[in-house]
């Protein structure tokens, strides 16, 4: 959570909420019921939802992974992602990175609650307006939901 | 539980293949998606910007990094197993 308009700015950051990364190495990833996941690869529509998740709110993105910012908080949050699909359909082979997969793109949006125990604040996100950020505004692309490979499945 | 992906950002926020200081890549298409490595299944991924407001009035912009994955891996124990899993 940035101020307004300051997205990408660390310095002007006062949330970042994550579940950690593992000792492993594994990045904010962890275990979900499957619950959580509804997913239709084919048409690229996809839910995940889940409610009251255990999490670290480490301030800043920067201090989420190198460390060394403000004392990381416990705090919860609560969502419900959906990636509407019906958009390009791709399938894309990287002998660099090692994988491989049949991906259709689309929009996604989301709605959140988030809050750190204790501190009687819940921030919650607004429906209208979500965008995803293309490479030239800084971002990732388009979501996408498919099938993937990698590792011993990469062949 | 399953091994991270060789791959991601190094000390400098560049994408490297393999040896990453934070094993991750963008959630957008043309990158892998997946944070787990040995895996073969379902993703999806998403960044996602927009605003949001805290109850006590405050108003924030923000940016999420949001995906699933789930089907098969490996685990860190070599056996070859299925699960499901939240990138948050």
């Amino acid at each position: 959570m940035f101020d307004p308009d300051a997205v990408g700015d660390p310095t002007r950051q006062h949330h970042d909420w994550e579940p950690g990364i593992a000792p492993s190495g594994l990045f904010w990833t962890i275990p979900v019921p499957r619950s959580w996941i509804k997913v239709s690869p084919g048409s690229g529509r996809a839910r995940l939802t889940a409610r009251n998740v255990p999490v670290t709110d480490y301030h800043d993105g920067i201090s989420a992974v190198l460390g060394g910012g403000p004392t990381p908080l416990p705090s919860h949050v609560s969502f419900d992602v959906r990636w509407a699909g019906r958009g390009e359909r791709k399938k894309i082979r990287d002998e660099t990175f090692g994988f491989t997969g049949r991906y259709t793109t689309g929009e996604a949006n989301i709605r959140f609650t988030a809050s750190d125990d204790g501190a009687g604040v819940v921030y919650r996100s607004d429906p209208d307006g979500q965008y995803s950020p293309t490479p030239d505004q800084g971002g990732a692309g388009s979501p996408a939901v498919g099938h993937e490979r990698n590792g011993v499945f990469f062949a | 539980m399953p091994r991270p992906i060789p791959g991601g950002f190094d000390e400098t926020f560049n994408l490297v293949p393999d040896g990453a200081f934070a094993h991750v890549l963008p959630p957008g298409i043309g990158f892998e998606m997946s944070t787990i490595t040995d895996f073969n299944g379902v993703v999806g991924a998403s960044e996602i910007r927009g605003k949001a407001r805290g109850s006590d009035g405050s108003q924030y912009s923000f940016d999420t990094d949001m995906r699933f994955m789930r089907g098969a891996y490996v685990g860190l124990d070599g056996r070859l197993r299925q699960g499901a899993f939240g990138f948050i």
